[in-house]
């Protein structure tokens, strides 16, 4: 039986006066690299804010490795996940290296030059930019950045929002390459994605979400089907096999 | 690049500072050398009585209040850009100094203020009930919060106008106090003012880590593992507390808790590990300067320090602005 890193009981929750998350129970086993689809506004994006407890759970129990985040502080939630979110502002002059560094706040170590900033920077292969300052790199180039501040978090779990969005092909494919690496060793990657190409190309497992719900969960290639998709987003889509991969073909 | 960077500010800082002490020690109506400094110290009897006080109980203390207010007022404003990622947040953007202002105003009308004895502890509590005022009226977001101060703080000053308008002759001491003035500084309000900067400070530094997370987005700061809620209620309540402390005994100052975090920054980049010293240690060149400038131009008697803070600051700080920091 696999092993779950992030167990949800009957969440409910939302925003202030908005409940966004209705009775929500999952399992993510872990190593497994879960994508999130659905339609805007479904949910996916306040499911990660739940699991790093931004948002207070209104009901029901998130566990993660087992700890039931409800009683734990924000720093050992932080030991147990990391959080990429999507379109961080780049407000600030920090270098590189400074701002890898912010992913060991929990560690109280924050120093740019630390061996565990600079492997995080070898891994995303953005080690040459470790003195540029934030500012002044790609788009591409800075969400690989935030990415190697993720990793350098050093989190078993590992939930990303949209990360791929304003990325050049290349850049999508080195991301989604990257984070399937890091599950084949062992992480939980979830990650939510609007892409069903990418979906199927790097997920093991697929969440789709409807109205706060679960649609449907499973592995990638028995969710991410054409009658899933027509129901989901009403439009029609064709699965294709092509070199033994499957590929959405929209109209 | 940043640490050769800001070991070389920390280094031009510190020279300044002394440098401009000595000269704040000796500047003035009364002429005083170096020597009569190191005599008023090592053997006051050696040197007149007059200037033995003179260095002893004016110069010293209002230099070194120079000192602390400009490092004080420097950390509020770093502290409210941070804590806002806004780097135009400063105490008066958010009406606490204003708070101060209205309640001194209010007092010379109502008869209550008395320049010297009543009117920092009015200041003081005018600045505090608008920061309470403030936290019970904005409660959700950081942005509500700015708003509402922004707000408070037209309230606020053109009620301060109206107490000008109502407050007849004494209209020339809120007038006076409101351009801010290191005039009135004395030993025992220098204790003061040190103890809670140094309060301040040790509570600040001790967020330095905290206070970088919170450039970033909340979800970044939050899921790294900061209260992100928590930190910035105790910073802004520490600011406030700190920029009430300052506005109580010296008036409003304007642009030096504006200007000085930028100039720090410009040189030696966001991290406030850095940015917290020489921050604190630019204010205080800051200050020092402009006290000096403001006793300078026009002696015997002495221009408002809030005149002479804003009016060198602003275009040094326009043209600073227009330079943007290398790699």
């Amino acid at each position: 039986m696999t092993e779950n890193s992030v167990q949800i009981a009957s969440l409910c929750g939302g925003y202030d006066e908005k409940t966004v998350i209705r009775d929500l129970t999952l399992s993510i086993g872990k190593g497994s690299f879960t994508a999130i689809a659905g339609p805007n506004g479904a949910g996916k994006s306040t499911l990660l804010k739940h699991l790093i407890k931004e948002l207070p759970a209104e009901g029901g129990k998130i566990l993660l490795d087992g700890n039931d985040i409800a009683s734990m502080r924000q720093r050992e939630i932080a030991s147990l996940i990391s959080f990429m979110g999507q379109n961080t502002p780049r407000t600030n002059d920090f270098t590189v290296c400074e701002a890898v560094a912010l992913g060991r706040f929990a560690e109280g170590d924050v120093d740019p030059h630390s061996p565990k900033v600079d492997r995080a920077l070898q891994l995303t292969g953005t080690g040459h930019l470790a003195d540029k300052i934030i500012t002044r790199i790609s788009g591409g180039e800075f969400q690989l950045v935030m990415l190697a501040r993720t990793i350098c978090q050093d989190t078993d779990i590992i939930a990303l929002d949209e990360p791929v969005n304003n990325l050049d092909p290349r850049h999508q494919i080195l991301l989604l390459d990257l984070l399937g690496k890091l599950a084949s060793e062992g992480r939980t990657i979830i990650c939510v994605l609007h892409d069903l190409n990418a979906v199927l190309r790097s997920c093991s497992k697929c969440l789709l979400m409807e109205d706060g719900r679960i649609f449907a969960y499973g592995d990638t290639k028995d969710v991410v089907t054409e009658e899933n998709i027509r129901k989901l987003y009403s439009i029609e889509a064709k699965i294709i096999q092509d070199n033994g991969k499957s590929v959405v073909l929209f109209p | 690049m940043g640490k050769r960077r800001t070991g070389l500010t920390a280094t031009v800082l510190i020279i300044l500072l002394i440098v401009l002490t000595i000269a704040g020690i000796c500047i003035g109506s009364v002429r005083i050398t170096v020597s009569d400094i190191i005599r008023a110290i090592v053997k006051p009897d050696s040197i007149a009585r007059n200037t033995a006080y003179i260095i002893r109980n004016l110069r010293i203390p209002r230099v070194l209040s120079a000192i602390v207010t400009g490092a004080a007022l420097a950390l509020c404003g770093l502290v409210f850009q941070s804590v806002f990622r806004n780097p135009m947040a400063d105490s008066y953007v958010l009406g606490v100094s204003s708070g101060a202002s209205f309640a001194v105003g209010l007092g010379f009308v109502l008869g209550i203020t008395y320049v010297d004895v009543s009117l920092p502890v009015v200041a003081f509590i005018g600045s505090m009930a608008t920061t309470l005022l403030l936290f019970a009226i904005s409660r959700k977001n950081t942005t509500s919060l700015l708003l509402s101060g922004i707000s408070l703080n037209f309230l606020l000053s053109a009620l301060t106008t109206l107490t000008i308008y109502l407050s007849g002759h004494k209209a020339d001491n809120i007038l006076f106090w409101t351009l801010g003035s290191l005039g009135n500084s004395s030993w025992s309000r220098l204790l003061i003012l040190s103890i809670v900067t140094c309060a301040a400070t040790v509570l600040v530094a001790s967020r330095a880590n905290a206070m970088d997370l919170l450039l970033m987005d909340d979800s970044t700061a939050i899921s790294s593992g900061l209260n992100v809620k928590s930190a910035r209620i105790i910073l802004l309540a520490v600011a406030s507390v700190l920029t009430a402390t300052v506005v109580c005994f010296t008036g409003i100052i304007g642009f030096v808790g504006l200007m000085s975090p930028h100039f720090v920054r410009l040189l030696s980049g966001p991290r406030h590990r850095r940015l917290i010293p020489l921050s604190m240690m630019m204010g205080a060149v800051i200050l020092l300067f402009a006290d000096i400038v403001c006793r300078f131009v026009i002696p015997p008697s002495e221009l408002p320090i809030g005149i002479v803070t804003s009016v060198l600051g602003a275009p040094v700080f326009l043209m600073l602005l227009r330079r943007k920091r290398h790699d």
